[in-house]
């Protein structure tokens, strides 16, 4: 994939497409400042697939830079990176079609992952390990849940393998010694600090109906799911965190012996 | 209405002690500090984007305090927990109306100290009404007293009214905890504000 960057000063983003570099990723990019000339003569060579574009140069602007590049690369997948305050709606329609989105100073690696994801497969892919104990991945990276609770309610409803979950299932286990009431406040805290989480790693995964979820399984990787398609890969452990997981694990030994 | 409320927001007092967080962080390690300086920037350019006459998605506002409540808890020796009882969120509310509610609950409740302590924030709708509750089990106060700390609530009691018809209800006791009661109408055509 090739990517170029511009910037007026020496982007910090230099920093992060070495780190991705150096840890194996794969893609080359090239480093312009505000010179509209030597940008579009290289546009006019080269295939770029994406752009990381400042907004205010003393040079040229972001926009009108953009509007040039993906009439040269129709395909072109347009970043804006500034410490400006931006609406995508206020765009012109050639630019909303091309912009994925907006970076903002100080620029966050992670950040910076899901556009490269993005510019290389369109989409963000949620790697998930239920073999052993729990967790999830993107971009290689541990995601981090804001609590305890709202992780083993993603857990529940990833064990469930797309069927939806109410929240009284939920709530029976997760919370099987507290009263209703309270049960009720805590699935509710968990739903919300889940959807916060999905939000930031922009993996829309679940879907949060009124005491019901849902989940959409296609942008997500997980060995379970592997296993459940086929794949010799259990480990012998199943989500070891968790007491609810017993019966899963009965269900994944009885199709064991089925299969040998 | 006074902007300068909301200008103040990020006070200097807040801003040193977290630079002065986000350095100590540093010196632990570079995700800490990382972490640390993204959410005060993410909390600042907030700041920034706020303007008196905007109403936001109850998810903004309470991302916002969110931030604000990590920031916080980054440096306290004992930090404070918030229960998100929400089930209602699609509907409007002043840009930072729950952060000084947040603030005082810092400031006054105790509830960091209490083993059972919590603020807890419950979102419902009742017939024509959104029900915003922010409440605490805390040290509670005499509401007859309230003179010092009425400011930053008489703000968002004004912004409630002005900008959606709204109203605050505030109900404490002391040693019992807070309550405080936003019913905002669920039809909320007919007054001014700008949608953010």
């Amino acid at each position: 994939m090739n990517i170029i960057v511009v910037d007026d000063e020496t982007a910090a983003l230099h920093l992060y497409l070495e780190e991705f570099l150096q840890e194996g990723g794969t893609l080359t990019y090239r480093f312009f400042h505000d010179d509209e000339g030597q940008i579009l003569s290289f546009a006019k060579n080269n295939e770029i697939d994406g752009a990381f574009l400042d907004i205010r140069m003393p040079r040229i602007d972001g926009f009108t830079l953009a509007e040039k590049l993906i009439r040269l690369q129709p395909k072109i997948k347009i970043v804006f990176v500034t410490g400006f305050n931006l609406t995508l709606e206020d765009l012109s329609p050639t630019l909303q079609a091309n912009v994925l989105g907006v970076a903002y100073k100080p620029i966050k690696r992670m950040v910076l992952d899901q556009y490269l994801e993005l510019m290389m497969h369109g989409k963000n892919v949620l790697t998930v390990q239920m073999f052993g104990s729990f967790d999830c991945f993107i971009h290689g990276r541990l995601v981090h849940f804001s609590s305890s609770k709202s992780k083993e309610l993603f857990a529940f409803l990833l064990a469930n393998n797309g069927k939806s979950v109410t929240m009284e299932q939920a709530i029976t286990a997760l919370w099987p010694d507290k009263d209703v009431d309270k049960a009720k406040i805590l699935y509710r805290d968990a739903v919300w600090r889940l959807r916060s989480t999905l939000t930031e790693i922009n993996c829309p995964c679940v879907g949060f109906a009124r005491a019901l979820l849902t989940l959409d399984k296609t942008n997500i990787q997980c060995d379970y799911y592997d296993f459940l398609s086929g794949k010799d890969i259990y480990s012998g452990e199943f989500l070891t965190s968790y007491e609810w997981s017993l019966p899963y694990e009965g269900e994944i030994e009885y199709i064991l012996a089925q299969r040998h | 209405m006074q902007s300068s409320v909301l200008r103040n927001q990020i006070s200097s007092h807040f801003f040193f002690n977290t630079l002065n967080v986000i350095k100590a962080s540093y010196h632990e390690s570079t995700e800490l500090g990382d972490r640390a300086l993204d959410l005060l920037s993410q909390y600042y350019r907030s700041t920034t984007e706020a303007g008196d006459t905007y109403l936001v998605p109850l998810t903004k506002e309470i991302g916002l305090i969110t931030s604000y409540l990590e920031l916080y808890n980054l440096r306290a020796e004992k930090p404070f927990r918030i229960l998100f009882n929400i089930e209602e969120y699609e509907y409007q509310v002043p840009y930072f109306s729950l952060q000084p509610l947040l603030e005082n609950a810092i400031r006054y409740s105790g509830v960091n100290e209490m083993e059972e302590g919590y603020i807890q924030i419950d979102s419902t709708k009742e017939g024509d009404h959104y029900v915003l509750v922010f409440k605490d089990n805390g040290k509670g106060f005499n509401p007859s007293e309230i003179k010092s700390r009425s400011v930053g609530l008489r703000n968002v009691e004004s912004r409630l009214r002005l900008l959606l018809g709204a109203s605050m209800k505030i109900d404490s006791k002391v040693g019992e905890g807070t309550k405080i009661t936003l019913l905002i109408p669920v039809d909320q055509e007919h007054h001014g504000g700008n949608v953010a």
